[in-house]
């Protein structure tokens, strides 16, 4: 009987390794998927789509400067990611993660402005820390509304990124704006203000520190402490999580702060320690909506987030080189993003279907005598639901 | 001089017409249960490709269709990979909006390389005599392009749909209460299909209205903000045709106003006027709601004068001050273009009726139940 059990614990491996497996070759053939349509509208356009290709991994990849550029440009995509995961987990959808992290640009771009009376580490310490409190309360406003008066957090985040935006173009112009400057920016930062570089000649800084540490607490806060799991369940099922004694108006607030917070790291971090030391109309790009669709890639896993993130942060760096030596387009890369995401997304139906035989698997051998039905993975349930 | 002109309500009903077009579109597919975050990148590749059909074809009609027929193809993919797919609709919605700004500004980038000029005939305005001689609001409603008519006759055509007919209440019942409308024989599948249809080729015409009818070329992210806008216009109005158009209409006249103020140097005593005029509705139409509230359930009537209509209150005699006083502040034109969104959130912080959305909407519907 114990053989018996040991060979369907096996099975069980292997089912479970299987399913891995399942999932990240969906991944992988969306990814090329994508850039299979690419190719065919380069094709379609009259160049090459294997110079094109080329053009773009050594763009991203090719030399040690460039392989700066591309971590520097994941770092942001990381944490933008790790902060949606955070309030997805709730079942809150935080669309504001850009005004988030506009915010927290401005408020490190003017403490590290403002702060040079400070000892340099003490100001990044500062700025950096500041960025992150502002995002939060940012965020917290969508989500006190929320909780006090019943606001949808997908309008009032929405509109509190408008806002931002407006403010961004105002303070540009106006109270932070560089008088050296014919453009519309903020004072650049001084070198010693802002992270120690670690690939020379690139932009990838000691910053990816603060990353790496968010990516831990995020990955073992949802999964190994009572608040990941308040989260999970206030998220899944509202009621039974109420019953069970959670406060789940303030999970809800709570997830959205570090939320916001983690979205404020971003911002912080590309201004502190980004390829640009000042703070511009698009200095944010569209990191904090990119940043959603890469946690969609990483199916809402804090650790998938890295070639997750790498991956459009590749494309993004390849894409300027790919436009400057072979041609094309650098927009091709948003289509090849865009097709990647919604194939991986569609790719929910494969995955369902094996879940489903899976299942069916695991029922028939729960079945077979001397074995206990092994219960529902929880895991399971949450990856299908999303 | 008052801002509050004849120009001034024309430019609203003009902006505010792709507006009500995409969100009323918009409208019908959260209705069935689908939230469109992608409608920014629809209107996208709708205002390219109008802008494409039109020099091509020098007709303003087939850019508007063809418009819409880029928004609708855009809109296949929402439909397939959220209803068929069951994705999750937020995500998808993201992933389309990256796409369309890709899709259109690669084609319009190849496209435009090596063409002389990028001007389109605009739509020419139709002047309807005699009505459009209106005081005030004549050149508004009577003296626009013909896509602001099929705008403003779009308000009627849903609210009718919504109250009157039997696809209208099949279309709500998707949203609400899929497994109802299931059960009364329609099908929820093929009914958001619609919905997300509609959304997608209004969003298409919305754009083409930009491209087209508004601005004369194309230009990348030339809608800026305007699909997200409309999302919001629809959370405003509460999920009702009228109330839907009505945001759009209050967002286009915010816009208006930023166009005429930034000219000015201080802001005019009308402004403030106006301000303190829109407190005092809207203070009084929350205490007599409140009331109305009380008695529906038979509770003692709230007393007149609560805290909150005293300080909306108080608010509106400062404004009135400031419109005697005539200060001379003048706000930065990036603030006033931000005061509608903050507007708005102000406004659902404190709507008078609760509303509620779809109870169905963003999640997947699977017949007969289960994952």
């Amino acid at each position: 009987m114990s053989e018996r059990s040991a060979e369907v614990g096996t099975r069980r491996l292997y089912s479970s390794l299987g399913e891995a497996c399942v999932k990240i070759g969906l991944v992988a053939g969306a990814v090329s998927g994508g850039l299979l349509v690419a190719g065919v509208i380069v094709a379609a356009t009259g160049k090459s789509p294997v110079e094109a290709l080329h053009a773009l991994i050594d763009g991203a990849f090719g030399s040690k400067e460039r392989l700066g550029v591309t971590l520097a440009r994941m770092v942001p995509l990381i944490v933008v990611a790790l902060g949606w995961i955070v309030a997805f987990r709730a079942n809150k959808v935080n669309l504001g993660l850009q005004g988030q992290l506009i915010v927290a640009g401005l408020v490190a771009a003017w403490v590290a402005v403002e702060g040079p009376s400070l000892p340099p580490v003490l100001a990044v310490a500062l700025a950096t820390s500041m960025a992150v409190g502002a995002a939060a309360l940012y965020a917290a406003l969508a989500a006190v509304l929320w909780a006090k008066r019943g606001v949808n957090e997908i309008v009032s985040t929405l509109m509190l990124t408008f806002v931002a935006q407006q403010v961004l173009a105002w303070l540009i112009r106006g109270p932070l704006a560089d008088p050296a400057s014919s453009s519309f920016q903020t004072p650049p930062l001084q070198r010693e203000y802002r992270w120690p570089i670690i690939i020379s000649r690139s932009p990838f800084s000691l910053e990816v520190a603060l990353c790496i540490a968010a990516l831990a607490v995020v990955a073992f806060v949802l999964g190994r402490t009572v608040f990941g799991f308040q989260l999970r369940l206030t998220g899944e099922n509202p009621e039974s999580a109420r019953n069970a004694g959670v406060n789940t108006l303030r999970t809800v607030v709570l997830s959205f702060v570090v939320s916001g917070g983690l979205a404020g790291l971003a911002g912080a971090g590309i201004v502190l320690g980004g390829e640009r030391a000042v703070v511009s109309s698009g200095f944010a790009g569209s990191i904090g909506f990119t940043g959603i669709v890469v946690a969609l890639v990483a199916a809402n896993n804090p650790i998938a987030c890295i070639p997750a993130a790498c991956l459009f942060a590749a494309l993004d760096a390849g894409g300027s080189a790919m436009q400057s030596q072979a041609g094309v387009p650098s927009e091709i890369i948003l289509i090849a993003q865009g097709v990647i995401v919604v194939l991986v997304a569609a790719s929910n139906l494969l995955v369902r279907r094996f879940d489903a035989r899976v299942a069916d698997a695991r029922i028939t051998a729960a079945r077979e005598p001397g074995l206990h039905p092994s219960p529902v993975n929880p895991d399971r349930q949450a990856a299908t639901q999303t | 001089m008052s801002p509050f002109d004849t120009q001034f309500f024309q430019a609203t009903i003009l902006i505010a017409g792709p507006l009500i077009i995409v969100a009323l579109g918009e409208l019908m597919s959260e209705l069935a249960g689908v939230i469109n975050v992608g409608l920014e990148g629809m209107m996208l590749v709708g205002a390219f490709a109008g802008f494409w059909a039109g020099r091509e074809v020098g007709n303003v009609w087939v850019a508007v269709a063809a418009g819409m027929l880029a928004g609708l193809l855009l809109s296949v993919v929402m439909a397939w990979a959220t209803i068929e797919a069951r994705a999750n609709q937020i995500v998808v919605g993201v992933a389309l909006n990256i796409l369309g700004t890709g899709l259109s500004v690669f084609a319009f980038q190849k496209y435009s390389s090596g063409l002389p000029d990028l001007f389109i005939d605009r739509m020419r305005r139709w002047t309807i005599p005699g009505l459009s001689d209106l005081p005030l609001i004549g050149p508004a409603l009577f003296d626009q392009i013909p896509l602001v008519y099929v705008a403003l006759v779009c308000i009627p055509v849903a609210w009718i749909v919504y109250r009157k007919t039997t696809w209208g209440l099949r279309m709500r019942a998707a949203g609400e209460l899929p497994e109802s409308a299931e059960t009364a024989g329609a099908s929820v599948r093929a009914l958001r299909w619609q919905g997300v249809l509609i959304a997608g080729a209004s969003a298409g015409a919305a754009g083409a209205f930009l491209s087209v009818g508004m601005v004369g070329t194309f230009l990348g992210g030339m809608t800026a903000g305007r699909g997200y806008l409309a999302l919001a216009a629809v959370i405003v109005g509460g999920w009702r045709p009228v109330g839907v158009a009505g945001a759009a209409v209050f967002f286009g006249a915010a816009e208006a106003l930023q166009l005429r103020l930034q000219a000015e140097t201080s802001v005019p005593g009308s402004v403030w006027l106006v301000l303190g005029a829109l407190l005092l509705v809207f203070a009084a139409a929350r205490t007599l709601g409140a009331r109305r509230n009380a008695v529906r359930r038979g509770l003692a009537p709230p007393p007149p004068v609560s805290l909150e209509s005293g300080v909306l209150g108080g608010l509106a005699i400062a404004a009135f001050a400031l419109a005697s006083a005539r200060p001379d502040v003048s706000l930065p034109s990036m603030l006033w273009l931000a005061l509608p969104y903050a507007l708005t959130i102000a406004a659902l912080a404190g709507v008078i009726v609760r509303v509620r959305q779809p109870a169905a909407l963003g999640i997947p519907f699977v017949r007969g139940g289960g994952a």
